[in-house]
């Protein structure tokens, strides 16, 4: 989990110069929950799967592509719902 | 923000740009970036959590551009895109036994990157030229409103 800063900064960075978003709102800090699908589906592939992070096999690519585009979809919805027009 | 309407429109075109910063960035920083920055092969493992989090951040500038709004890539073929995209795949699959990525597949990365990079400066400046638009049309009809 020695990741998680880095995960942090890079989202608040992105939603400050991308975005432009306001940090102190829904699309702000609590932003860094659109995440958590991909925290869960490297600890997958760390755990469980056990990839070669050289992906020299057509296995260890396939389990990455596959785990990291279905961690994809639950964080589309969760940033969708974070965006959402309320007014 | 995002209106009833299009929140399915915008799930969809968040998924795909997350999916193309998925397929084309995180191999490239697990196999060339990775190795130089971490010299302990154990911790390679933490490695996959931070190119994880760096592509899906990197997936942010992407849906920026590919996704909604002022899109630098309209003027492209969308599926010339999606070919290219494709071929990165594929050259990817057909090369992972060699133990890396070829030249071509190197060069089309490079490449990848000075289009996202221009189109920040594009999209960066289409959004100012709207933003003076804006004011300039303001001021004209405060102009408008204090003659009459």
């Amino acid at each position: 989990m020695g990741y998680l800063p880095l995960v942090f900064i890079s989202t608040l960075l992105a939603a400050l110069v991308n975005y432009h978003r306001p940090i102190l709102s829904w699309c702000g800090v609590p932003g860094l929950t659109v995440y958590i699908p991909y925290i869960a589906g490297v600890i997958i592939l760390r755990g469980r799967c056990r990839i070669d992070p050289k992906l020299g096999k057509v296995q260890d690519v396939a389990r990455f592509a596959l785990t990291l585009l279905a961690a994809a979809i639950p964080s589309a919805g969760i940033g969708t719902l974070l965006c959402w027009e309320t007014t | 923000m995002i209106s009833r309407s299009d929140a399915l429109k915008t799930a969809i075109n968040w998924w795909s740009s997350d999916a193309i910063a998925i397929i084309t960035f995180s191999p490239f920083l697990l196999l060339y970036v990775a190795p130089r920055v971490i010299l302990g092969g154990h911790l390679a493992g933490l490695w996959l959590g931070g190119c994880g989090s760096l592509s899906a951040s990197l997936s942010a500038v992407h849906s920026g551009y590919l996704g909604c709004g002022p899109s630098w890539s309209a003027g492209r073929n969308p599926h010339h895109v999606c070919h290219q995209r494709g071929n990165d795949v594929r050259s990817l699959v057909t090369h992972a036994p060699g133990g890396g990525l070829p030249r071509l597949q190197l060069a089309m990365l490079a490449l990848e990157l000075t289009s996202l990079c221009v189109g920040t400066v594009v999209t960066e400046g289409m959004r100012a030229e709207v933003e003076l638009e804006k004011r300039a049309r303001l001021e004209m009809f405060g102009v408008k409103s204090a003659r009459c």
